[in-house]
């Protein structure tokens, strides 16, 4: 018989490997950028590491841009629960149906998913052109000319029209998670409730909502931490323009440290995403847990 | 839960560490490559960005794989990039991991000076000396890579470029409208042809370096080549009056109609596409679009005339923003073999017969050294050009000669943010806010 001891050891032996892979590529740069984020670097292998205490994080603090990028993350995490969630929980509440044609919609809706985002941001900074482009040019030919702006290059506009196409382009994801959620429920708990006499709205609401509890805890903390994160379509469509209006943290993260030699403040500032994101996380799962 | 949650809020920080996890204090400084000791093959990794289909960097590469064929014991590994944006991570990537290509490309200029005092870069002045019969055909270009506290020089430059105005003959003739002197005959100018229905000069403003050439130009102009020494040495600030009239004049322009419709939303690719294409009569490039000019559709319609100047300032008609462009720069890390080797390279790729070969291919373009061109093989573009530069000073762009990295980031910005609605006012209030903040 073999010891619980020698059980452990082969289960530790097999688990090494990956474990070895998990600290070297996410532990040790991580624990690196912390550490680095409390020293000024100007990115010059053999230049001094000077320590600097918490300077990188308060000079991140008065950094006007930097407000302005949580202010834009905020709108991307209001736009992912004011629009997102609900347009991702229709269409995986419509694909999870017995409807015909519902193998092609459930395609159609997870290809943007599938598409490359520089591919899929460059298609719609094309589509939202101010001359000549798609949506401009459809919105004048229906009649409705005078919604025609600027999309991407008015200040005032361009902090909404990125998060509405990052909802483009993760709705169909989202909708994969909601369909699965929707599919784990019981049949029977259905059937009872219509023996009841509940309707399909009545179903919808006292049946279905309640139990996808944990999955919209799961799209809660990934709405946090992906508009924390968020970088590549903002890069590749305005690159944070214009005059930084549409910058997010990870692109200010990207300039101090690729552009402006201050990789110090760059890891402050990738340090800070790291915190709020935990800390989002950690406060979504205490208010949506399911044992309280 | 709690690990689950520890996991996908490690998860945000990925990018983070992606991005900015990658220095360390020197450990890795020996540099990769497959340099034979024995003396059998040196491998040696170039990073420039001559990577497009574009004249100029393919008849580079012809040069690379001529001296490769040349130099059989030498692997020439390329990996450059075209993009400007990719290139300066991809070498700021390489400075930082202490593994930095044995020769690279580079626009030096203040923010170069770190690089240069950290050893990033060689001192070639020894080579330069010792070999005179290349280096002596170089003009007096090597500003960009001399610093006042550090000695030597650090790039052999490769481009050179002037900035001035290409237009479309037959827009203009079209429209009315004579080649303009001064900038109150270039508005003129602009109304008319805005009259007829073309844009008179479109800016790709997304690009933000387009709004920032439009007002470095202006500046020189506007205030001469002394500026630039003042903008380094701090005794004038981005929102003096001067600094205010020109971006004043510029978002004047904008609302005008002169730049285009909706500039911030437009890069530099439209904005060619649009003189391509005939919509717009004029196009503000540098040197380096000569050979693109010659194999556009309009080639057989495409002039050129030096930027205007300000008719109450004539005496800075002959300042021009320009100078060196790229150039090219051993890394302070290569020895031995691969330093031979990359010296090796360097000299081949930047002799007078290689510039020579540079300009036969682009079938024109002007280049850092004197060189015989032969007027059968050199488009009349490049004639023009050359003939319209012959008494000017070249400046930079100003934001360059700022000790501060940070603020060609900053004045670019402040200008697009303008374009984008802020008064000139609080644009150039930005910039000077900028310099203030960084220095307390």
């Amino acid at each position: 018989m073999i010891s619980n001891r020698s059980k452990y050891a082969t289960a530790a032996l097999f688990l090494l490997p990956a474990f070895a892979v998990y600290t070297v590529l996410l532990i040790y740069p991580v624990l690196q950028s912390v550490f680095m984020s409390f020293y000024e670097w100007n990115g010059i292998a053999g230049s001094k590491m000077v320590f600097s205490g918490l300077d990188n994080y308060k000079t991140m603090f008065q950094m006007p841009e930097f407000w302005t990028s949580l202010a834009n993350v905020l709108k991307f995490i209001l736009i992912g629960f004011a629009l997102q969630m609900p347009l991702s929980f229709f269409l995986g509440y419509l694909i999870s149906r017995k409807m015909k044609g519902n193998r092609f919609f459930k395609t159609a809706f997870f290809m943007p998913v599938v598409l490359p985002m520089t591919a899929v941001a460059l298609m719609w900074t094309f589509i939202l052109f101010p001359n000549g482009g798609l949506f401009n040019t459809l919105l004048t030919e229906i009649g409705l000319g005078n919604l025609v702006r600027n999309w991407l290059g008015d200040t005032t506009i361009v902090t909404y029209t990125t998060p509405i196409i990052n909802m483009w382009v993760y709705a169909g994801l989202n909708m994969i998670i909601f369909s699965a959620g929707i599919v784990g429920i019981p049949e029977q708990l259905y059937q009872a409730a219509a023996i009841d006499g509940a309707t399909g709205w009545r179903k919808l609401r006292y049946i279905t909502i309640p139990l996808l509890k944990d999955t919209f805890k799961i799209y809660a903390v990934t709405c946090f931490t992906g508009s924390l994160r968020v970088f590549d379509i903002i890069f590749v469509m305005t690159s944070g323009g214009p005059n930084g209006a549409s910058d997010v943290p990870a692109t200010l993260l990207y300039y101090q440290g690729f552009k402006y030699m201050n990789f110090g403040l760059a890891n402050s500032i990738g340090t800070f995403i790291l915190v709020a994101g935990l800390f989002l996380s950690i406060v979504t799962n205490r208010y949506l847990n399911n044992d309280k | 839960m709690f690990r689950k949650i520890g996991l996908s809020g490690l998860s945000v920080v990925v990018l983070a560490s992606v991005l900015s996890g990658c220095g360390d204090s020197g450990k890795n400084a020996e540099s990769a490559g497959t340099a034979d000791a024995g003396g059998e093959k040196v491998k040696i990794r170039i990073l420039t960005r001559l990577a497009s289909d574009q004249p100029n960097a393919t008849a580079f590469r012809d040069k690379v794989k001529e001296f490769q064929q040349l130099n059989p014991n030498i692997v020439v590994e390329d990996l450059s990039v075209e993009d400007e944006g990719t290139f300066n991570t991809k070498f700021k990537t390489a400075v930082a991991s202490g593994d930095v290509p044995e020769v690279f490309a580079n626009y030096g200029g203040a923010a170069f000076a770190e690089y240069a005092k950290q050893g990033v870069a060689m001192d070639l002045s020894e080579i330069l000396d010792s070999d005179k019969e290349w280096s002596g055909s170089y003009l007096d270009v090597f500003e960009n890579w001399k610093f006042p506290d550090v000695p030597g020089t650090y790039a052999v430059p490769y481009e050179f470029y002037a900035i001035g105005i290409f237009y479309n003959k037959d827009l203009f003739a079209k429209a009315n409208v004579e080649v303009p002197a001064t900038i109150e005959e270039f508005e003129a100018a602009a109304q008319k042809l805005k009259d007829a229905g073309i844009v008179p000069m479109a800016l790709g403003e997304k690009d933000t370096w387009r709004g920032g050439h439009l007002y470095s130009v202006l500046v020189d102009k506007k205030m001469g080549g002394q500026i630039a020494d003042d903008i380094r040495n701090r005794t004038a600030k981005y929102n003096d009056q001067p600094f205010i009239d020109v971006l004043t004049q510029m978002k004047s322009w904008q609302q005008k109609g002169f730049l285009g419709d909706n500039i911030v939303s437009i890069d530099v690719n439209a904005e060619k596409n649009m003189f391509h294409t005939e919509k717009t009569a004029m196009h503000m490039d540098g040197s380096w679009y000569i050979g693109e000019a010659g194999q556009s559709p309009i080639s057989d319609k495409v002039g050129f005339f030096p930027f205007p100047y300000y008719g109450d300032k004539p005496e800075n008609k002959d300042v021009w923003m320009g100078g060196a462009g790229g150039a090219f720069s051993i890394s302070g890390k290569a020895e031995g073999a691969k330093k031979e080797a990359a010296i090796q390279l360097l000299k081949f790729v930047t002799s007078p017969e290689s510039f020579q070969y540079y300009q036969q291919v682009q079938k024109g373009g002007v280049f850092p050294v004197k060189i015989e061109s032969d007027p059968a093989k050199v488009d009349p573009l490049t004639i023009s050009y050359s003939e319209a530069f012959k008494d000017a000073t070249f400046k930079a762009e100003l934001y360059s000669y700022d000790p501060l990295p940070q603020m060609m980031d900053t004045v670019r910005n402040g200008i697009q943010g303008m374009f984008a609605g802020l008064a000139p006012e609080k644009a150039a209030k930005s910039m000077q806010d900028q310099v203030d903040k960084l220095l307390k």
